[in-house]
């Protein structure tokens, strides 16, 4: 059992929660109050949609910006929406029931006020290499 | 009709009328809404999530055929053990019990009858059986969760 602060969001039909301590930066909190700029120039590196790595559609007009460290350089993922940070709450691991091609990137669920998938965040930015590569499909 | 035999629960899933044994299920609970999982079997719906409940995967046997619907509130999901762990399979409907079914065991009519199923719900039936409301299979939770394929599932990449 593990308790650590997670910020919880969502993207897509997805609702997950990353570890505080793996997030960079919140470069915007998105929603229409959202002053980041939408030319990816202007970021020096392109977002990605987040949840286009997990394999669904992107619905926000004004997304959230998150800043990660990767290999060789920054990753920007873009999400849906900021749910807030959870802290102390236990993660709890998946059922062996749970089959999906990527178990290492599902670390577990955690409850606040409603269930999330928390990811491992070096495995997702290794997701992300690959969508963004191409190499897994 | 033959019988009393073993308590039968009968309902629909996946559009096929099937039947595990009652001490098999666990619970049966209402599906209020699921947690999607990323790069999941298209069977899997999802996490059931439930504050009474702890998560437990959800397999949507329409997803053999497509994919699996995201939520659908209200509908009844029944809990099994299996030697993998907890799993839940999405009703859609449920048909009472039975004890007055007969097996059927003749191999041409065992057949006929399996055709129109998927594959892999075709491995994860044991039996044919019919009562006075008509023939129905037996379904092993365990059997389909040794069956399912992962190159099924979602890959990352572009999204139509």
């Amino acid at each position: 059992m593990q308790s650590a602060r997670h910020l919880s969001l969502h993207a897509g039909p997805f609702r997950v929660a990353l570890p505080l301590s793996s997030v960079r930066q919140i470069l915007d909190a998105g929603g229409p109050r959202s002053t980041a700029p939408t030319d990816p120039r202007a970021l020096g590196v392109m977002p990605v949609p987040l949840a286009e790595v997990l394999g669904a559609k992107s619905d926000a007009a004004h997304p959230a910006l998150l800043l990660f460290d990767g290999y060789p350089g920054p990753v920007v993922l873009s999400c849906d929406g900021l749910r807030g940070v959870v802290a102390g709450a236990e993660v709890r691991p998946l059922p062996a029931t749970v089959i999906t091609r990527w178990p290492g990137l599902c670390r577990g669920t955690l409850r606040s006020d409603r269930l999330q998938l928390v990811l491992d965040a070096e495995v997702l930015i290794g997701v992300v290499e690959a969508f963004t590569d191409g190499d897994a499909r | 009709m033959s019988g009393p035999n073993a308590p039968a629960l009968l309902f629909e899933a996946g559009g096929h009328r099937l039947a595990v044994f009652v001490p098999e299920v666990g619970r049966i609970v209402t599906e209020t809404r699921v947690l999607r999982v990323p790069f999941a079997h298209p069977a899997l719906a999802g996490l059931l999530d439930d504050t009474e409940t702890e998560p437990v995967p959800v397999f949507d046997l329409l997803g053999l055929a497509g994919a699996a619907r995201d939520s659908v509130p209200g509908a009844r999901v029944a809990l099994f053990d299996t030697d993998k762990g907890p799993v839940g399979l999405r009703l859609e409907r449920l048909l009472g019990t039975s004890a007055t079914y007969r097996i059927i065991t003749d191999a041409d009519e065992v057949g006929a009858a399996r055709a129109p199923l998927p594959d892999r719900l075709a491995s994860s039936v044991t039996a044919l059986a019919e009562d006075e409301r008509g023939r129905f299979f037996f379904f092993s939770p365990d059997a389909f969760l040794a069956r399912l394929d992962l190159s099924q599932a979602a890959r990352p990449g572009p999204v139509s």
